[in-house]
């Protein structure tokens, strides 16, 4: 029991590690991370609080109102399974199927039952997490209109405990699958992206329409009570809450506990096979092949697009602003007579609207932070390029070169499709190429600058390098202060000057900071990493 | 080759390496022996560039590492006690980024198959270096070090994780560096190897360099470990 709450304890400290990065000491830069956890929980609590106290507020007025109880507790449990298995599906492939510690912990005197039971601790804790929001939100929006019988209240409390062991249950198998998929293909980290890209796309896409589809659901209660009947288990969560039947109640709990306990019982048979098999992509034997000749710059180049490519998490986490500036774009185009009509009515001058989209434009840039990590991603490595007779300052120049490639083709496409959109005349098509392209290259400086200053290089996973530190979290942040402050210029000049002459001033301004940077990046910064 | 004058290297209020000089001419294979921590480590990464030292002065083939820094690596190569290579290339392609940053022209291709061969790591130089054991990793660090023709080698424990057949392979290829007129620092806890292997030895304790020369200077009639373990006392 004592091996098993230490393995919960080290689970419960990765997730402490990934999010805030490693401590050795109890300082108070600890107590500060600890708070910035808090305010972090407290923040996302609050914020997708409020989301699901709107969605059900609205369901329950429309289902309550049509006689539809039961439906109402279905979408909550279908809502709060959908986002659970979501939020979990990425956790449980990793932590079941390709945790890296698993050989260490073998090789400890523990049973490979305590590490299952640990990794799916670790998984149940995300799901408690999001169950406790949307279920509260749930319960809540209904208890303080309607009443509640004493059966109906303990089966929803019930149901609520038993959700996330049924979730756990799908996650790991598709967990499975998805680790199967993967394991076999030489591009892992692509495939793995493509799938995360696919996951969040979808979860994008069913939380922007999700307000629309919740208005448009509560109105065809009717038909939505028709599309949940054959659903059996759904008809019995909802009749076992909305009605007390014990029956229902019964049944719900068989459905959702079996599959729950098969996985684990599934799990725990297979489980030492599963971390003790090696499972890999055919081994490919060299075939001698030519190589060009590159130059060093170029060599470094290719490095950082390499380093980039191999890692899923690298590609999500830090060029997911390029993705969202070409999809940003490609809205503009799509949406571009709604805007043209917002921006005719009056309450905005038209001639807001491109700079209005310039300035969104440089935020998507600001959101793409690839080189903030880069200098931590050498972590113990660092000695190849220590060693290698580069000079520091071309090495950050590969860094930042690689930044502004990617954001800035998306930037570009994005800037190109804004400015069909808006028929732009040939100084506007200038202007929203130029600051954008700026402003990538303002943000790929800050990012290198301050990984330098806050560098992270004794990381085990690469997560800690591209999610934690202050690097990330001043480029990304100081960034987006970089483009209200640019937009404050722009609103500034725009009472004395034409909206295009202001944008001239912003572009001026940020290639200023441009220069003033780069030269800090060649001298300071070189230093600093010669001194790594 | 490889001049080391004065060299002290303080981590914070601690002295690492305190006052040591020696030098390496063409030719030789130069030891560096002492205990876990004794400051061998510190003393090669001053000298390929990787830390910086509070005073002395480290010259390789001419170069002062602290004045002419990229002038320097260029004649040579260095194998960290850790091979931690980029996991995410394959072994051809950290080769091939190795003698980019080198300047290594047309006859690579030549130069690597020559190497890896010997190491017996050919076949496996497309698989990614994540999926190599700790030997095959050592392995490629070593491939990656002679690729450039080096003038001076300089090696951390280079001889752990490597299998029997592939260390003596590296010890032949050290010997042939040397014959060609290259120089070799290495340091070492084999014993061993090092008596068997070295011109020259130079044995460290507490950062202090307690003795060098010759390995006939040093050990005289006793073994080298005998030598060792007196001065250890």
């Amino acid at each position: 029991m004592s091996t098993l709450k230490a393995l919960m304890r080290v689970r419960l400290a990765s997730f402490k590690q990934i999010y805030l990065g490693k401590s050795k000491t109890k300082s108070g830069k600890e107590r500060n991370k600890a708070l910035i956890l808090a305010v972090l929980l407290v923040y996302v609590t609050v914020t997708f609080g409020i989301m699901f106290v709107g969605n059900f507020s609205m369901m329950a007025e429309a289902f309550a109102a049509q006689g539809l109880d039961w439906v109402y507790f279905a979408m909550w449990a279908l809502l709060d399974f959908a986002v659970m298995f979501v939020g979990t599906v990425f956790a449980a492939k990793t932590q079941l199927y390709e945790a890296k510690d698993n050989d260490l912990l073998l090789a400890m005197p523990i049973k490979p039952r305590d590490i299952l039971i640990s990794r799916l601790f670790t998984i149940l804790v995300i799901n408690g997490f999001i169950n406790l929001i949307i279920s509260a939100a749930a319960g809540i929006m209904w208890i303080v209109r309607f009443p509640v019988s004493p059966m109906g209240a303990a089966a929803f409390v019930l149901v609520a405990l038993v959700l996330p062991l049924f979730t756990l249950a799908m996650s790991a198998l598709f967990g499975f699958l998805i680790s199967l998929a993967t394991r076999r293909v030489r591009n892992k980290s692509v495939v793995t992206t493509v799938f995360s890209l696919v996951f969040f796309g979808a979860y994008m896409y069913v939380v922007n329409k999700s307000t629309t589809w919740i208005q448009s659901l509560s109105y065809m209660g009717g038909y939505v009570a028709d599309a949940l009947r054959p659903v059996f288990l759904l008809r019995w969560i909802g009749d076992a809450v909305a009605k007390g039947d014990a029956k229902c109640l019964a049944l719900t709990l068989a459905c959702l506990l079996v599959p729950f306990a098969l996985a684990v019982l599934i799990l725990d048979r297979t489980f030492f096979k599963n971390i003790t098999t090696v499972r890999s992509a055919a081994k490919k034997e060299y075939k001698e092949k030519s190589y060009g000749v590159e130059k060093s710059s170029s060599a470094l180049f290719k490095k950082e697009a390499a380093r980039f490519v191999s890692s899923s998490g690298y590609m999500l986490n830090a060029g997911f602003g390029a993705v969202m500036a070409v999809a940003a774009g490609v809205l503009v185009l799509v949406k571009r007579e709604f805007l043209s009509l917002f921006f005719s009515n009056g309450a905005v001058p038209p001639e807001y609207l491109f700079p209005i989209l310039v300035t969104g434009l440089c935020l998507m840039a600001a959101m793409t932070d690839i080189s903030a990590p880069s200098v931590s991603l050498e972590g113990k490595s660092l000695w190849i390029l220590r060693s290698s007779p580069v000079d520091a300052a071309d090495v950050l120049r590969a860094k930042l070169k690689f930044h502004c490639a990617v954001s800035g083709v998306a930037t570009l496409i994005a800037s190109v499709l804004v400015c069909i959109a808006v028929q732009a005349a040939p100084v506007q098509w200038a202007l929203g190429i130029v600051l954008p392209q700026l402003f990538v290259a303002f943000e790929g400086l800050l990012g290198l600058l301050c990984n330098l200053k806050y560098p992270i290089l004794d990381w085990e996973n690469e997560n800690q390098a591209v999610k934690t530190g202050m690097a990330v979290f001043i480029a990304m942040f100081g960034a987006m202060g970089a483009v209200f402050a640019l937009g404050g210029v722009w609103f500034g000049l725009s009472a004395f000057l034409p909206a295009e002459l202001a944008l001239c001033a912003d572009i001026l301004l940020l290639a200023a900071v441009d220069a003033l940077l780069y030269r800090r990046l060649v001298t300071k910064g070189a230093e600093a990493f010669a001194a790594l | 080759m490889l001049n080391i004058e004065h060299l002290t290297k303080k981590f914070g209020e601690k002295v690492a390496v305190d006052d040591l000089s020696l030098s390496i001419a063409p030719g030789e294979i130069y030891g560096f022996i002492g205990h876990n921590g004794a400051g061998k480590t510190t003393t090669l990464k001053s000298c390929c560039g990787l830390l910086r030292f509070e005073e002395g002065k480290i010259a390789v083939c001419g170069h002062d590492i602290v004045a002419d820094p990229v002038g320097a690596k260029r004649t040579l190569a260095y194998i960290p006690d850790n091979p931690d290579l980029y996991e995410f290339l394959t072994g051809i392609k950290y080769l091939n980024f190795v003698a980019d940053i080198y300047g290594v022209g047309g006859e690579r291709a030549e130069r690597i198959k020559a190497l890896a061969e010997r190491l017996d790591l050919y076949k496996d130089l497309a698989q990614p270096i994540s999926s190599y054991s700790h030997g095959m990793k050592q392995k490629l660090a070593v491939i990656a070090a002679w690729l450039h023709e080096p003038k001076l080698i300089m090696m951390d424990e280079p001889f752990v994780g490597l299998d029997p057949t592939s260390s003596h392979d590296l010890k032949v290829m050290m010997r042939e560096h040397c014959d060609r007129g290259g120089a070799i620092f290495f340091s070492t806890h084999v014993l061993e190897v090092a008596e068997k292997l070295c011109d020259k030895v130079a044995i460290i304790k507490n950062g202090k360099l307690v003795v060098s020369g010759t390995m006939e200077e040093v050990k005289g009639n006793a073994s080298l470990e005998d030598v060792f373990l007196e001065l250890e006392k």
